[in-house]
């Protein structure tokens, strides 16, 4: 225990601290580390999506913004913003770190109705049917699914244990 | 619930929050006319001090320096460009204000001001595409559109639970609560508070209307309209949005016979985000 990482680890754990990584929308985030926590903040219709590999103690946090990215040009975009681009981009990193993508545990959150009119900006439906097609061709294993409502979402993934806080406004944090 | 106060108290409150936007309407006035001088627009920023120092270290940031220091205001209006220097002092001046740490809303520090900002983006981006409208004006009217938010937080924050509980019984809109139990709603604090400071028509009208854009002058109801929209792409990206933005009436008539149409109003939001990201470092 005489390394500087695992000083801070014991540090941190002795405070009762922890590190954490923020996910803006369209980004996404991963992290090794046993003490840290990845957090993305006001999922609105958009989704918060975490993979995680028990084995490895590998965990991923994704806040895509739209369903497919063909639908956009290419300026003013990141592969994030869009679950076709941003779900590729974590399958490669994470078969690049050696996780067998079947055996990840996968959970999501958002895709709120952020307005009461069915004809007017209902892409939280959107992203979660495109969601829930992308998981039964890649065959995921969805252990946590908390989607749709009007209904503001902040999430934390623990890298120590993947389990996945959950809060919303005016209620108790749940745990996933 | 407690005793009601007048909406002119709440706003008389508002005025003692520091850095009231007083300055943007002079500032505005000026860039309208058609042949303003840079000495007007310089006289003006000079009585802020704050924002003259802004524009400076604007003008000599990484993005705008050509090689050599900006020494003088003027020196930095003539590097920046009117346009550039009208969008600086708004920003600046709206942030400041914005940015009051008043709890209310379901906000964490900085919620307030980021919605807006997004709201302003969203505006902006839409404004361009379309005949008629300036993007700049656009861009002010989006960031100035909850400013009433803050002022009710500020002078009734007492007040919010039993909006909240009231809201989700009744299933009305969070403005709608507000005006029920309160008599008066942020839309209306936000239009007496922009009066006062002498903001042009256009923006009280767009404070007034932003959620009812169908009640707007017939004259203000497409920039009110625009707004309407750029609030709810806003929405949609969840940035700073407060625990009432889910309930915020969306007129979806008004949006068709200006000619939006969903899919044509999300194709901007990738350029919103990424906007955004640059205005206010960290997304969220």
């Amino acid at each position: 225990m005489n390394s500087p990482a695992a000083l801070q680890q014991l540090s941190n754990a002795l405070s009762g601290s922890t590190k954490q990584l923020i996910v803006g929308v369209g980004d996404w985030k991963a992290s090794k580390e046993a003490g840290m926590t990845i957090v993305t903040y006001a999922l609105g219709s958009c989704l918060g999506i975490t993979f995680y590999d028990r084995v490895r103690k590998i965990g991923v946090l994704l806040h895509i913004m739209l369903p497919n990215s063909k639908d956009h040009e290419k300026n003013h975009t990141k592969r994030a913003m869009f679950l076709d681009t941003g779900m590729e981009d974590i399958i490669g990193a994470l078969a690049k770190e050696g996780a067998d993508t079947r055996s990840l545990e996968v959970k999501v959150f958002g895709g709120a109705k952020v307005t009461q009119a069915d004809n007017f900006f209902n892409i939280g439906t959107k992203n979660i049917a495109a969601f829930e097609l992308l998981c039964q061709q890649m065959r995921f294993r969805v252990l946590a699914k908390e989607v749709g409502g009007a209904l503001n979402r902040t999430i934390r993934l623990s890298l120590a244990t993947g389990e996945v806080s959950l809060k919303m406004p005016a209620q108790p944090e749940r745990i996933l | 619930m407690n005793e009601v106060l007048p909406l002119q108290m709440v706003c008389e409150m508002a005025r003692n929050i520091p850095c009231s936007p007083w300055l943007l309407p002079k500032v505005t006035a000026v860039v309208r006319k058609e042949d303003y001088s840079n000495t007007e627009l310089e006289g003006l920023i000079l009585q802020d001090t704050g924002l003259a120092a802004t524009v400076i270290r604007i003008a000599n940031s990484a993005f705008f320096n050509r090689g050599r220091q900006c020494e003088t205001l003027q020196d930095a209006i003539l590097r920046l460009g009117r346009k550039e220097v009208y969008r600086l002092v708004s920003s600046s001046l709206a942030q400041r204000w914005l940015s009051a740490e008043v709890k209310g809303y379901g906000w964490e520090p900085g919620d307030l001001y980021k919605h807006s900002a997004a709201v302003a983006i969203a505006a902006q981006a839409i404004a361009k595409g379309r005949d008629g409208f300036d993007p700049e004006m656009a861009y002010t009217a989006g960031l100035f559109h909850d400013v009433g938010k803050l002022a009710l937080a500020y002078s009734r924050s007492d007040q919010f639970d039993t909006i909240r509980i009231y809201q989700q019984q009744s299933g009305v809109s969070w403005r709608q609560a507000e005006h029920d139990l309160l008599g008066y709603d942020h839309c209306d604090i936000g239009g007496a508070l922009l009066e006062g400071w002498q903001f042009p028509v256009e923006y009280i009208e767009t404070v007034c209307y932003y959620s009812r854009p169908q009640l707007a002058a017939k004259n203000e109801r497409s920039l009110v309209t625009l707004v309407h929209a750029a609030k709810h792409l806003a929405i949609m990206i969840g940035t700073g949005v407060g625990e009432d933005g889910f309930t915020t009436e969306l007129d979806a008539e008004s949006l068709t016979a200006e000619g939006y149409t969903s899919e044509m109003l999300e194709k901007f939001m990738p350029e919103v985000v990424t906007e955004l990201a640059k205005l206010t470092g960290d997304m969220k």
